[in-house]
């Protein structure tokens, strides 16, 4: 699962990091993850405009986000709460995603885009509850903004192909550039989620121990949500006392171990594993449980090699320019 | 690939290097300050740290009985029927409508050794109770005579499920309509 990496390093002090964080590397697959992305918000994730506005029926903000609290501050509660507001950042980040997804002043519509999308959480989650699924999504968002995702399958490509002033630069508007910014969000993102699915892990031996492994607690689990959000398939698992132990220490061996997919010399068969092992995880929670991870489903998308893809290979550099495909092996180029 | 057309040229590592170290960063204080305080994702902490966040949903182990509680709330209308009020009827998410509504309404009353709990606890109820109300009012255009809280504990027993049902009511203030009034502004 490496992707087209060069083979340059970079020496001297903190070029460990430097090498890790900031490999050479086509473009390619930020842009797809951007298209990826917004356009799973834009046609799947996004909450319906009346959800938000039916929140401001509540007298007012119960324990309010800092985020909320901050724009509080800024435009006073009767602003912030106020249907005019929300429906023009909810319209914005509609219009702010479609140009993001086609690539129109791509880290400009990007940072608009995100910056709605962290408003309208803040705000639907000031109301006494919020949830885990949108943050490392909003969080690889945000780290886009600042990333080169527009460099191809963009508008921006698409016009500087056919600028004449960029005379030197008449790659395709399908082909990304190499570059050192390719892939720090990704990776980023990638530690992310090895450092959430490990704090799961460890939150559940923490706080549950070895009996979280005793069986009665997965069973508890799906009989409790089973029945509480309409789930019959958790209702009937919940019965087979022997499932749910493996149920069990199948969850937190994933959890506790998927920080093995980071390390270089074991990537090459851990991703594979690892992510079909969470897509399995994930819809087993969706259908036994009703919890939607989807959005971590899509941000799996960081893990595959989409500049492989044949139709946007075209026009690449070849292998020969560029040196071995190691991904983060490279890292052993670095100087001990 | 120096000086290929393909190379982006100078780079800048100060920006997203600052970005990695503050998403990162966050992330492990977050998940250190939970695991060494067993936190367990109050708000205290949540509201601090959101969006990095601490992960111990399901982190509570348990032994049998394996028990389902499952709760369901009824507005009485004054013709005798009964408006289901749900979370989504309401307008909140699960865990804000049962904690904040639900269990509010039929909290055990605190003794007069502790009135300022006792207070606390009955200001909760009211606040509660008149937010309900008001949605019931909102859609079925009729005030609420009484809510009704249904408790249903369902009990794996081998593979079969025993299910016992308990009801809890709570009678809306009668005569004095002002009240509801007045508690929607709040």
């Amino acid at each position: 699962m490496g992707s087209e990496f060069t083979g340059n390093s970079v020496r001297g002090p903190g070029g460990l990091l430097k090498n890790y964080f900031f490999p050479e590397a086509m473009t390619t697959r930020l842009a797809v993850l951007r298209i990826l992305c917004v356009a799973a918000y834009l046609l799947w994730f996004m909450y319906p405009l009346s959800y938000d506005l039916e929140l401001l029926a509540h007298p007012g903000f119960k324990d309010p986000q800092w985020l909320t609290q901050a724009l509080v501050a800024v435009f006073g509660e009767s602003n912030v709460r106020h249907p005019l507001t929300i429906t023009l950042v909810y319209d914005l980040s509609i219009l702010a995603g479609m140009l993001a997804l086609v690539g129109w002043w791509t880290r400009t519509s990007l940072g608009v885009f995100t910056a709605c999308f962290w408003f309208l959480l803040a705000h639907r989650y000031s109301y006494g509850e919020f949830h885990h699924v949108e943050t490392v999504f909003g969080i690889f968002l945000f780290m886009l903004a600042f990333s080169p995702c527009g460099d191809c399958l963009s508008l921006d490509a698409w016009h500087r192909q056919r600028d004449p002033r960029t005379e030197s630069d008449r790659r395709s508007w399908r082909v990304g550039s190499i570059s050192r910014m390719a892939m720090w969000p990704i990776v980023t993102v990638q530690i992310l989620f090895a450092l959430v699915y490990f704090d799961a892990a460890a939150s559940k031996m923490i706080n549950g121990g070895l009996y979280w492994f005793n069986g009665y607690t997965m069973q508890d689990f799906l009989l409790t949500d089973g029945y509480r959000n309409d789930r019959p398939l958790g209702v009937w698992l919940s019965k087979y006392r022997e499932i749910c132990i493996l149920m069990s220490v199948a969850a937190v061996a994933y959890e506790g171990l998927f920080w093995l997919a980071l390390v270089p010399r074991l990537k090459r068969y851990a991703v594979p594993m690892f992510l079909a092992g969470g897509v399995m995880l994930h819809l087993g929670i969706f259908f036994l449980q009703a919890a939607p991870f989807f959005m971590w489903m899509t941000l799996y998308g960081v893990w595959f090699p989409w500049e492989r893809l044949s139709w946007l290979r075209a026009g690449q550099p070849s292998k020969s320019e560029a040196a071995e495909p190691a991904g983060l092996a490279d890292l052993k180029h670095v100087p001990a | 690939m120096e000086g290929d057309s393909f190379m982006v040229g100078r780079v800048s590592y100060w920006l997203p290097g600052l970005i990695i170290v503050f998403v990162l960063g966050s992330q492990i204080s977050v998940s250190a300050y939970s695991a060494v305080r067993k936190h367990g994702g109050t708000p205290e902490l949540v509201h601090q740290s959101w969006p990095f966040l601490d992960y111990p949903m399901y982190s509570r182990s348990s032994g049998p009985p394996v028990q389902a509680d499952t709760t369901r709330l009824f507005a009485e209308l004054p013709d005798g029927s009964r408006v289901e009020v749900t979370a989504k009827f309401i307008g909140l998410k699960y865990f804000a409508w049962r904690y904040g509504i639900v269990e509010r309404l039929v909290a055990e009353p605190i003794g007069p050794d502790r009135p300022e709990l006792a207070a606390k606890v009955e200001a909760h109820r009211i606040e509660a109770r008149d937010k309900a109300a008001f949605r019931v009012e909102q859609v079925s255009e009729q005030v609420p005579v009484r809510f009704i809280v249904e408790r249903t504990v369902r009990t794996l027993q081998g593979r079969e499920i025993q299910t016992t049902t308990a009801e809890q009511s709570l009678e809306m203030p009668a005569g004095d309509p002002g009240e509801l009034e007045a508690n929607r502004g709040e």
